[in-house]
């Protein structure tokens, strides 16, 4: 061997991976080259110092941002967990009451088969009082409320969509997820229909 | 914020958790990272996924080599989501001591400047211990890959810090 070795293969060497007949070779040269040798010293007090390097700690505050990030996510999933479960069927039923009979009067057969279709009840106090208003007055109002509607409905996906970046495989927020988007759908859908 | 005995519970074993690995998930990302605010990011959001995945836990594998998966991943995703700041050079205030200790000081002021492949592998295996089998599966590389990107890393290492490693007696161990 002419040339001096790569410090490729001095590390190689010192870790016993080269195979054996360059080994042997490497090692008659190391006998004879003390250039090489210079480098393999190097080469070998760089891996001999490695393990040894300080372990550095994370600064104090970060034990309380890891408790405050859990116990964060926790109150999270919660709400998430009572918006999709409790808040979100009844809102979703009683403002789709709202916006079509509100826009269009009294709350159409279709339009109450519709949303028991979707398993929520209608709530016939709100109906009866939008059906009540005039047709302007109860439009003006169903626009607020309808916009309050989706806007809550996009909460919802937005907060769906956080949960899942953090657990994608997450059954239950999935479903949630899918119902959300479904319904927002249905709504923009009867919205632009015009409730037909 | 621990509202029951058994959360209580849970809470002692994962700050007992956290005591034991801290040190090293830190120590990882700050080699990996170069950045000590990115560091503490990474070690937090390593920690918060412990915490989360610690029932699903089987212990297919040693503990600390499944927080460690978890933490090389956590460096990984960091990377891809955020460029690499300045690193700190070498001639930035570090005094080149002469003993077997000023060694570990210039590999950690060159670490910054050494390729991403070959800076992953170097402190996984040569300073935190791992073997190239396990490096291999966290970071979806072979054996052999692995062995080939550490002898780089220790090559580069050698080149950035000869001139200061030249003529001390204790590297030719006289």
């Amino acid at each position: 061997m002419e040339q001096h070795c790569s410090e490729e293969t001095l590390s190689a060497y010192l870790d016993g991976d080269l195979e054996s007949e360059v080994s042997g070779r490497t090692a008659e040269h190391l006998a004879e080259c003390e250039v090489c040798r210079e480098s393999l010293a190097q080469v070998r007090a760089i891996r001999d110092a490695a393990p040894g390097m300080e372990q550095l700690l994370p600064p104090e505050r970060t034990w309380g941002a890891i408790q405050e990030r859990i116990h964060g996510e926790r109150t999270r999933r919660s709400r998430l967990t009572r918006l999709f479960w409790v808040g979100v069927p009844a809102l979703a039923a009683a403002l789709l009451v709202v916006a079509v009979s509100g826009r269009f009067g009294k709350p159409t057969a279709d339009a109450l088969r519709s949303i028991t279709h979707l398993g929520h009840t209608p709530v016939p106090s709100t109906a009866a009082a939008v059906s009540d208003l005039s047709r302007d007055r109860a439009a003006e109002q169903t626009a607020q409320e309808y916009g309050e509607y989706v806007r809550g409905i996009d909460h919802a996906i937005d907060e769906c969509r956080d949960a899942l970046d953090e657990n994608p495989g997450n059954a239950r927020v999935l479903a949630a997820y899918a119902g959300a988007s479904s319904d927002r759908r249905r709504a923009m859908d009867r919205l632009v229909s015009g409730g037909e | 914020m621990v509202t029951t005995e058994r959360e209580a519970g849970a809470n002692v074993g994962f700050e007992r958790l956290y005591e034991m690995y801290r040190g090293r998930v830190y120590s990882t990302a700050y080699r990996m990272l170069s950045n000590r605010a990115d560091a503490e990011d990474v070690t937090q959001d390593v920690f918060v996924k412990v915490f989360k995945k610690l029932k699903s836990f089987r212990g297919d594998s040693a503990v600390s080599t499944w927080i460690y998966r978890i933490a090389v991943n956590a460096c990984l995703d960091f990377r891809r989501r955020r460029r690499l700041r300045q690193a700190v050079s070498l001639d930035e205030g570090m005094e080149v001591g002469s003993t077997p200790l000023s060694v570990m000081r210039l590999i950690e002021s060159a670490l910054p400047r050494m390729a991403e492949g070959y800076r992953q592998v170097f402190v996984l295996h040569d300073i935190q211990g791992l073997k190239h089998e396990e490096i291999g599966k966290m970071l979806g590389i072979t054996d052999g890959a692995s062995k080939s990107q550490l002898h780089r890393a220790r090559a580069f290492l050698r080149r950035e810090l000869s001139p200061y490693l030249a003529d001390r007696h204790w590297v030719r161990g006289e």
